[in-house]
């Protein structure tokens, strides 16, 4: 019934917010303008509403498209010369709306052209963004959703209500997400140190082949998954309240794992698992001191079903292959799945 | 037009939410009377202070620390200003009357959605009641360590552009039933619940979460519908996750894990309701 109740107030949250946005207006002709930019141009949208989408491209010009407006303008940053290619641009819209004053004025959809190696900036409260194939980006929206492919260098990304889309993109992510889902494919780090992070209360987190070499999920009352090869020493915390936490690895994968049970949550493991003894410290402390110390032969076998103590919270370690990876799962009501991909 | 403009039309004016024949008679009205042009004036100084408080904000990262000092010196300089509006901010019955009054004033198209949300709101309650019948309870979970534990301090997010009040002392109950529209928790109310005492390191975050909300109810602009089922809706899931995990974590005060999860579902709380004070910013930026 809970997840009933859930349901419908997601749909109605979504049809409210649908009720939201401005009614469109007719489609007017298209106005287009066009700069002169720096390769690695930093460009800022902010919207009241509308939806907008960047694509990379190979002209060091940026491009504004929209047919809901009346003019476009290229503000640059202050004392920059308009004869030189723009180093930093805010895109201001002007619609048809009477003493319309700010940034984040429009209530238009927008396409913008930008170098490859541009920044993207952008904001809309009631739309939709989407960018693909530029260098970094950081991206709010409230209602809408968000989606991104070929982001180069980093990606900074939230929404309330929408869902958040990533793939094939690159250096350290962070995507948050209130009521939506998120799902990520095809992340690696540019640096060492790149982390890779989601949260979402309400929804699901579904990742595949993230390379990063820290990796942090967190939902409340979603499910949480990963499939694709662990990364050598990587660090991965998955943590959810109510959902159930999968993971989908190669056969010739290493890991620790650090499980964490409720009473009702199980633990399903295709992959032998050697368990390793209690430490007072910090298990992941332990592990990256001395290495894993396994608890004599006591294994646990594939297919095995471990439930979750009577007596409380249960924690559950156990070591495959040589422990390269740290896994952290921790569900309070749900169940913990590893898989043999 | 005879009557003066209300400040919900003038506002609906400025942001373009009136439709065409309204904005035309508002904009006839505003031509013949002074007082309302008057009173337009000041609102369009109001946005115009905030678009050139914001306007280098869009030129770096949002939200940032700076954001947040600027705002907050914007919204010092607006109740200086205007200490008339800045007292009718406070909270009291009356100003809660007229908020719920200033709620279904405006289009019928808001007065529907407002209503619809209050519609889900009553049902999910019902629905709440019901289930709570039904007597379903959390598992008892019993200690297991022998030290207890303490709660550390919750992060604010650094980014955050939303200026937090100083908390007042609040009971942890009260956080708990401030959420309007909240859905009953689906556990059992007895024992930890009807129990207010808190793990130490707990009432930091109850600080914090009380200052949130005070500063999301500052806002005097009505949340959209849109938003306010969002937040609704999910501030139930957080609450229920907290309420589940204090529970555990009363009857198992020396587990660290049961003080994780409670830390993890009070950091998911802080996290939501920062991001929901940052979107009320956004729509009370200028239009």
């Amino acid at each position: 019934m809970v997840a009933l109740t859930g349901s419908a107030f997601g749909l109605s949250a979504r049809a409210l917010a649908r009720s939201d946005r401005h009614t469109k207006k007719v489609p007017g002709p298209i106005i287009e303008r066009v700069v002169a930019a720096d390769p690695s141009v930093a460009v800022s949208v902010c919207l009241v509403s509308g939806d907008i989408k960047v694509h990379g491209w190979d002209r060091n010009e940026v491009r504004a498209r929209s047919n809901d407006v009346e003019a476009i303008e290229f503000r640059r940053q202050a004392g920059a010369r308009e004869s030189d290619p723009a180093k930093e641009i805010t895109v201001l819209l002007s619609d048809m709306r009477p003493h319309r004053l700010g940034p984040c004025s429009a209530n238009a959809d927008i396409e913008l052209d930008v170098p490859r190696g541009a920044t993207v900036r952008l904001q809309t409260r009631d739309g939709s963004i989407q960018v693909v194939d530029v260098t970094a980006v950081t991206a709010n929206a409230q209602s809408g959703d968000l989606d991104f492919a070929g982001i180069k260098r980093s990606v900074e990304a939230a929404t309330i209500g929408g869902n958040i889309s990533l793939r094939d993109s690159n250096g350290p992510i962070t995507l948050h997400s209130v009521g939506g889902s998120i799902e990520a494919r095809g992340v690696r780090p540019v640096a060492a140190e790149d982390t890779f992070e989601a949260a979402t209360v309400g929804g699901d987190i579904t990742l595949e082949k993230i390379g990063s070499k820290k990796v942090k999920v967190r939902t409340v009352g979603g499910s949480l998954s990963l499939s694709g090869a662990l990364a050598a020493g990587a660090l991965y915390e998955f943590k959810t309240f109510s959902g159930d936490i999968s993971f989908s690895l190669p056969l010739d994968s290493s890991f620790r794992l650090d499980a964490t049970l409720s009473q009702g949550g199980e633990l399903v493991t295709e992959f032998p698992l050697k368990m390793i003894a209690e430490s007072k410290e910090s298990s992941s402390q332990a592990s990256r001191r001395s290495g894993p110390q396994t608890k004599g032969d006591l294994t646990i076998d594939p297919d095995v079903l471990i439930r979750g103590s009577k007596h409380g919270l249960q924690r559950i370690s156990g070591v495959y292959g040589t422990g390269d990876a740290l896994i952290t799962a921790s569900s309070f009501s749900g169940s913990i799945n590893l898989r043999k991909k | 037009m005879k009557e003066c403009l209300d400040e919900a039309t003038l506002q609906g004016y400025f942001d373009g939410e009136l439709s065409a024949k309204a904005a035309e008679r508002a904009a006839a009205h505003l031509a013949a009377c002074m007082t309302c042009a008057e009173a337009a004036r000041e609102v369009q100084s109001e946005m115009l202070l905030l678009s050139t408080t914001l306007q280098p904000e869009f030129e770096v990262n949002v939200p940032t620390e700076r954001l947040r000092g600027r705002l907050e010196h914007a919204i010092a300089e607006l109740k200086m200003d205007r200490p008339d509006r800045a007292h009718s901010a406070a909270p009291s019955p009356r100003n809660w009357f007229g908020w719920v009054n200033k709620l279904f004033a405006g289009s019928r198209q808001r007065a529907f959605s407002y209503a619809t949300v209050a519609a889900v709101v009553i049902a999910a309650v019902v629905l709440g009641v019901m289930y709570l019948r039904r007597g379903q309870q959390r598992p008892a979970i019993e200690a297991r360590n022998n030290g207890p534990v303490s709660i550390p301090a919750p992060k604010s997010s650094p980014d955050s552009a939303v200026p937090v009040p100083a908390p007042k002392p609040v009971k942890s109950s009260d956080v708990v039933a401030q959420a309007p529209g909240k859905l009953l928790p689906r556990h059992s109310t007895r024992g930890a619940e009807t129990a207010p005492r808190l793990l130490p390191g707990e009432q930091g975050y109850i600080k914090t979460i009380a200052a949130l909300d005070a500063t999301i109810k500052s806002n005097t602009r009505s949340m959209r519908p849109g938003l306010q089922v969002e937040y609704q809706h999910n501030l139930a899931v957080v609450d229920d996750a907290i309420a589940a995990t204090r529970a555990a974590a009363q009857k198992n005060p020396k587990d660290p894990d049961a003080a994780q999860f409670l830390i993890s579902a009070y950091q998911s709380k802080v996290d939501l309701m920062t991001q929901v004070a940052d979107a009320r910013l956004f729509n009370t930026s200028p239009k």
